[in-house]
């Protein structure tokens, strides 16, 4: 299984898209962005709504895996919380509430103004950034000293070679003090990383795969 | 009726109207809708406008809309206006010019003062449509001249364009339809396609012939013409001897960088000559301004992309010079037409080969040209995205019922054969998503009224669809502009995210230093100093060889017949295609009558199998993803796909599945079940997935303003890329995803050219051989890889193919 040292801690990067810090049974993930079908297809782009769904099993799925304890969500949990409906709500609720962990959230730049649903849905808000075991937890990356996880970016890395090329989502570590998680929703794209730029860790289908030389 | 005005104007410039001006004016004055079918730079503007300026002339007072002059170049707008003023001066008649750099102001007054002649572009026509105000704008509105219909024909522009005329007879039933086309190989399709059904016209042909000269520049021991490349300025020297003060010449390039590594080539050896440099991805100021010089005569040298194909006539140009190969007979004959302008004379066409295999078909080119030679148009059907496009469009021009609507739209050529079911499954993508009901909640888009009429859903819907009409799909441009605040124009995302600030490039012939990024703008200055730079290049419409073309180069590739002698140095081409063949001959072997030839060679890149069925880029577009397809049912592989317009290449990291491909050939070009292992192949390629964008972007799925403004809408920004993803993961059948495929199928590809290349195939013998370097034909293949994959293997195994490659 490939593992992350980052500054003294040791953590999990899963296939599923959420990094797991196995000590002390917390689950991290970043850029949810709950409800970005439904607010495209309000406006007439026809996204399929079975997406948001496999999103969600995909995350009871890590749960029920890990039995995390603790959950953490570094922003970007909505996308647009201007547009929630009281039946997304309601769905959303039924979702969360069939988790037993505890639910924790850093706000990103999607959930301006999504205090009131975090609340609703069960999360503990927190500041950005949130010191945890000596690292900074926030949305954003920045250009400080201190280590530091991450969403926001949707890291994903190229694999290529003169006759082939695929596209993952990845982790990444920038400049050994960056961890940047990939989006948790499956409705995203992103930059492509170089491998010369950071340190990736490539989620394939068969498994999350080490670029470190 | 009497053109005494009209005619007074040609006198007062000293000329006389031609024979088939004097025949349109007459058919116009009797109603008669007409196709005018004329070479560029004869007169076609006063052709088709003549009747209308006579009876606004002789009733100066006349108010409201009687003209409306739609063009395909934006550009060209401004110089059309100033040409059609020009007998209108002195008097009240007022001509606007209506596209997208049209400021608020103007926009305003198009509807609260309306002129009596409008110009635009199908884009900007249908923008104007969207508002309801146009009803009355165009009630009375006499004439529609479309200008360069051959151009707007082959393309989803022909359809909007068809569409819209639609509506203006709707609006005004009065109206006489005029279209303007350079010479077609079929006329009558191009009428066809252009007049709703119920009404007909007349072809009206301009009886002028030019006679094309051509010399080819000649390499020499010196300035060697190399395998392949597309760039030329090997032969920079011989062409730049060619230049005169004085006397304007225009050369004419395949692609936007190209031109601008020409023109900073040009610039250095030629210090004595003004020359510009014109391409589309230059700001519309600098156009202009280029425009005008050229028309002027103020610069002796100009440096252009297609961009300059079409449009008004530069009286000036006295020369005009072909970069590399032109592609196709009619493209070459275009832009001949764009020098000499006396109706008669001969025209000399200086042609610059790039490669070796140029000087092939330069010597089909002019095969073409004495056999009189041109390609067909295939304008395209039946396109959903156009059509859900347009139907959001007349929503918003006035609520509509479907039965009243279908029967507009089935009115149109392009949508003949659209049935009514068909019709009523599309209106259920506008109002739930897709074609079933449910899959979609909370889609809205359009919405349908009780007495069922349907409107659009909201205003900020409108507000979007405003912004984002038309069927021209490019890539998002990054802005450049200097610190002083002057637009130079723009260049593509993925150019500029690889420039660090700092960075010297070269754009707009102008040596720049990257500042800053500042909202999806580019901030530069001159550059001082430092001598690395880069040139960006653009994905543009690749320019496919013609079948017309492809033919000719195939069947004299080893040349037994006589060159033609519209070629000035023939000689000299005569020598070079033998040396051609010989060095062929010597290195592999040349291809032969009754005979395919495989090629089998290896290189660091892999294993690597090309094939020369000459058979043009489109069939071998088809034919490569098919034969890929076949092979890869039989053993996994991986493949890389090259093709060009003389062959195919295979590239794989193992040798066994090409030798596969090799012992099991005439299964692979079976010409059984083409459509359905077609299809199969696209779902593994990557071609549907590049199509898609332009789909989706035409049907308005995704949003692509210029970054950094409409903010509002950058919630809903997407790539194409990923709704693909996920509609063909949770919907596969969607209605876009299928155009997408219909696109590439027919429009793409050409499906009967295939079947027939394959009957071919099925039966020519194969000679295999095996070869040390890549041969003079392989080399194209090997060097401009623009590939596309195709896998059976699973993604675990390319991984770890990949990862073991990266040596992780």
């Amino acid at each position: 299984m490939c593992k992350i040292f980052f500054g003294e801690t040791e953590f999990i990067p899963r296939i599923d898209r959420t990094l797991w810090h196995r000590n002390s049974s917390t689950l991290f993930l970043s850029d949810l962005h709950l409800g970005k079908g439904s607010h495209f297809r309000h406006s007439g782009i026809p996204v399929p709504h079975q997406s948001e769904k496999a999103d969600f099993d995909r995350l009871i799925m890590a749960v029920k895996e890990t039995q995390a304890t603790s959950i953490w969500i570094l922003g970007d949990l909505f996308h647009h919380p201007k547009s929630i409906t009281n039946q997304q709500l309601a769905e959303w609720n039924s979702r969360w509430s069939s988790l037993t962990s505890e639910l924790n959230v850093i706000l990103g730049n999607h959930d301006r103004s999504g205090e009131y649903f975090a609340r609703e849905l069960g999360f503990q808000i927190y500041p950005e950034p949130t010191i945890w075991n000596d690292i900074e937890l926030s949305h954003h990356p920045d250009d400080g000293s201190q280590l530091r996880i991450s969403g926001h970016i949707h890291p994903q890395v190229e694999l290529k070679s003169k006759t082939d090329r695929l596209v993952f989502p990845c982790f990444a570590i920038v400049q050994e003090r960056q961890l940047l998680l990939p989006a948790f929703t499956e409705f995203s794209g992103g930059p492509r990383l170089r491998s010369c730029e950071a340190e990736c860790f490539a989620i394939t289908p068969s498994g999350v795969l080490s670029l470190h030389n | 009726m009497t053109f005494d005005q009209i005619e007074h104007y040609f006198q007062s410039k000293g000329f006389k109207p031609f024979d088939f001006q004097r025949t349109a004016w007459n058919r116009s004055s009797k109603k008669q809708h007409q196709l005018i079918v004329c070479p560029t730079g004869s007169g076609k503007t006063l052709a088709a406008t003549g009747w209308m300026l006579q009876k606004l002339l002789s009733n100066p007072n006349i108010h409201g809309l009687k003209l409306l002059y739609i063009t395909p170049l934006r550009a060209m707008t401004k110089d059309l206006e100033l040409a059609l003023k020009e007998p209108l001066d002195g008097t009240l008649i007022r001509v606007l010019a209506r596209n997208g750099d049209t400021t608020a102001k103007d926009r305003a007054t198009l509807f609260r003062r309306p002129p009596q002649i409008l110009m635009t572009t199908p884009e900007s026509l249908s923008v104007v449509l969207s508002s309801p105000k146009s009803q009355v704008l165009f009630a009375n509105l006499e004439s529609i001249v479309v200008d360069e219909w051959h151009d707007l024909l082959a393309t989803k522009r022909g359809v909007q364009t068809s569409l819209c005329l639609a509506r203006l007879k709707k609006l005004s039933p009065q109206i006489t339809i005029t279209g303007i086309s350079a010479t077609l190989k079929t006329p009558q399709v191009a009428i066809d396609a252009l007049l709703p059904r119920g009404i007909s016209g007349i072809i009206t042909k301009a009886n002028i012939n030019r006679d094309i000269k051509l010399t080819v520049v000649e390499s020499d021991a010196e300035a060697r013409l190399p395998w392949a490349g597309y760039l030329g300025l090997s032969l920079l020297k011989p062409v730049s001897v060619k230049l005169f003060q004085g006397e304007t010449t225009l050369i004419f390039t395949n692609t936007r960088n190209q031109a601008e590594q020409w023109y900073q080539a040009l610039t250095i050896v030629r210090m004595d000559l003004k020359i510009a440099l014109h391409h589309g991805s230059l700001s519309s100021e600098i156009r202009a301004d280029v425009e005008q010089q050229l028309k002027n005569g103020r610069v002796d040298v100009v440096v252009a992309t297609s961009a300059l194909d079409l449009g008004v006539d530069f009286q000036a140009i006295e020369r005009v010079i072909q970069i590399g190969s032109p592609r196709s007979v009619s493209r070459l004959v275009q832009r001949a037409g764009r020098a000499s302008h006396r109706p008669g004379a001969t025209i000399d066409v200086l042609l610059v080969p790039t490669n070796r295999l140029h000087l092939n078909e330069y010597a089909a080119l002019a095969d073409a040209l004495d056999e009189n030679a041109i390609e067909s148009i295939r304008p395209p059907l039946n396109c959903a995205d156009v059509l859900i496009q347009h139907l959001v469009t007349l929503s918003l021009q006035d609520p509509w019922h479907p039965e009243d609507l279908y029967n507009e739209i089935s009115s149109i050529w392009a949508y003949r054969t659209l049935s009514r079911d068909q019709f009523m499954r599309l209106l259920n993508v506008l109002l739930y998503g897709s074609e079933s009901l449910d899959a979609y909640p909370e889609f809205r888009r359009l919405i349908r009224r009780d007495d069922g009429y349907y409107l659009v859903s909201s205003q900020l819907a409108g507000r979007r669809h405003r912004m984002s009409i038309g069927t021209i799909v490019s890539n998002v441009q990054i802005l450049i502009k200097m610190r002083r605040g002057q637009y130079l124009g723009g260049v593509e995302e993925t150019f500029a995210s690889r420039l660090r600030m700092g960075d010297i490039f070269r754009f707009a012939g102008r040596r720049l230093e990257a500042i800053r990024f500042n909202e999806g703008e580019l901030l530069v200055k001159p550059a001082r100093r430092g001598n690395s730079y880069e040139v960006p290049s653009w994905i543009g419409g690749r320019l496919p060889l013609s079948d017309t073309l492809a033919d000719r180069v195939a069947a004299h590739f080893k040349r037994q017949k006589p060159l033609s002698d519209r070629i000035q140095n023939r000689d000299w081409l005569a020598r070079s295609l033998r040396e051609t063949t010989e060095s062929q001959d010597r290195i592999s072997q040349c291809p032969r009558d009754g005979s395919l030839l495989i090629e089998r060679f290896h290189t660091r890149d892999g294993y690597h199998m090309c094939v020369y069925p000459f058979a043009g880029w489109l069939v071998h577009q088809a034919l490569g993803p098919l034969v890929a397809h076949r092979l890869t049912q039989q053993i996994p592989a991986t493949l890389t796909l090259t093709v060009n317009d003389y062959g195919i290449e295979l590239l794989s990291p193992t040798s066994e599945p090409l030798d596969q491909c090799c012992d099991k050939w005439h299964e692979m070009v079976s010409s059984q079940n083409i459509e359905r292992d077609l299809n199969k192949a696209l779902n593994l390629s990557e071609i549907i997935r590049r199509q898609f964008r332009a789909t989706a972007r035409i049907s308005g799925l995704i949003f692509e303003g210029y970054p950094g403004r409409q903010k509002s809408l950058r919630m809903l920004q997407t790539s194409a890329g990923l709704l693909f993803d996920v509609l063909t993961q949770y919907d596969p059948d969607h209605v876009l995803l299928n155009q997408a495929k219909q696109d590439v199928l027919h429009h793409e590809f050409d499906i009967p050219r295939l079947r027939t290349t394959l009957n071919t195939l099925e039966k020519t013998p194969l000679t295999h051989i095996e070869i040390q370097q890549p041969s003079p034909l392989a080399l194209p293949l090997v060097i401009n890889r623009l590939s596309a994959r195709l896998s059976t293997e699973t993604v675990a195994q390319r991984v770890s193919r990949l990862t073991r490659v990266f040596d992780v």
